[in-house]
């Protein structure tokens, strides 16, 4: 039987079960946190390393975790956060500017589009136009089906900007589309 | 967002974004396969690893109060030596003192008892006993009568040692119990 949120974080702050509620939580959330982490940064391996910090610092924070929100939003935060570093600290290594789309720092990691049809294969190029947090915003609306609420605990910002964020990557993977 | 308001915006988005929102779902993305049964082993193994939080923050500080540590010792183990030393050396002089003022003692018991042995000295011997006007020779002559020559060498043997470096074990049995303060 699955341990619930609230039963994880309490077996790891009594410190009785800790390991096994912890293995608990890895299991509950790493396929959620892999695909979220993953969809950001396309690659399997830097995807694995990222998703073990994000779960180490999880460990290491979880004695001190407040309970003031879910610990699903805290893991996905954590899980954005460190994404969002990675990209950036990439993208200083091959001299590409922070503010600048990430589809020069994917360009040779085009592998997992072979087999995909034409348009998919667009909507993924589309995608990589957009800036980083407009990225995580679409993919936690579009793939993930997440509420706006959630993903304002998540990303730290208004419900209401979290929306006209999302309506304009719309806006511009739909014209991508079009245009190519 | 009610659900009222949800589908308003559906509705907004498929007019604004029509093949976008027409299209399939679909995950283009593979994770390898037996991945996510390993990963928490793998995530344990790591943090079992994981050098501790602020380990090298406190490190510094860590090893510098060993170095302390290790000094104080050195320097306790030399003062405890000469304080062994000192210790011994009072311990013999105290018993040395102790066993001369007890000596006295009896001697001042003796006089303080025993009234006719002062009223048994001639006035010559009175008289030379306060020409010398000394408690402990007064008492070395009432004690050792004809012998008194042989008595003030021995106490000159005794005040010859050098007592200086005890001053509190002197003032402490001087206000002891053993102590009589006898005025002339």
């Amino acid at each position: 039987m699955q341990l619930s949120d609230d039963e994880i974080v309490a077996q790891v702050k009594s410190g009785q079960n800790t390991n096994k509620a912890f293995r608990a939580l890895i299991e509950k959330y790493q396929e959620r946190l892999y695909w979220h982490i993953r969809r950001m940064i396309i690659d399997h391996d830097d995807t694995d390393d990222i998703l073990q910090n994000v779960f180490i610092k999880t460990w290491k924070g979880l004695p001190n975790f407040r309970e003031d929100s879910n610990l699903y939003t805290w893991l996905y935060r954590i899980a954005t956060n460190e994404s969002i570093t990675f990209i950036n600290k990439k993208k200083k290594e091959n001299n590409i500017s922070i503010d600048d789309e990430s589809y020069q720092l994917h360009a040779g990691k085009a592998d997992y589009l072979m087999g995909c049809d034409e348009i998919q294969q667009k909507l993924e190029k589309a995608l990589l136009t957009l800036p980083e947090k407009q990225r995580v915003v679409f993919h936690m609306k579009y793939y993930e089906d997440m509420k706006y609420t959630q993903i304002s605990e998540v990303v730290g910002t208004s419900v209401g900007a979290l929306k006209a964020s999302y309506h304009i990557a719309v806006k511009k993977i739909e014209n991508y589309l079009i245009e190519n | 967002m009610n659900k009222k308001s949800e589908n308003i915006e559906k509705e907004e988005l498929i007019k604004m974004a029509p093949t976008l929102l027409g299209m399939k779902k679909v995950n283009n993305l593979k994770a390898p396969k037996g991945y996510f049964s390993n990963l928490a082993d793998t995530v344990k193994v790591r943090i079992d690893n994981e050098v501790p939080n602020e380990y090298f923050e406190n490190l510094a500080d860590i090893v510098i109060g060993k170095i302390e540590k290790e000094k104080t010792k050195v320097v306790s183990i030399q003062k405890r030596n000469i304080a062994r030393i000192i210790s011994v050396a009072a311990s013999i002089a105290a018993i040395f003192i102790i066993g001369f003022l007890l000596n006295q003692n009896n001697i001042i018991d003796t006089i303080a008892t025993d009234d006719n042995y002062l009223e048994n000295l001639t006035n010559n011997e009175l008289d030379e006993a306060i020409y010398y006007n000394e408690m402990e020779e007064l008492i070395c002559y009432v004690d050792f009568g004809e012998n008194f020559n042989e008595a003030l060498q021995v106490e000159k043997s005794i005040n010859d040692i050098d007592l200086d470096f005890m001053p509190d074990e002197i003032d402490e049995y001087l206000s002891s119990a053993y102590y009589i303060d006898i005025e002339f």
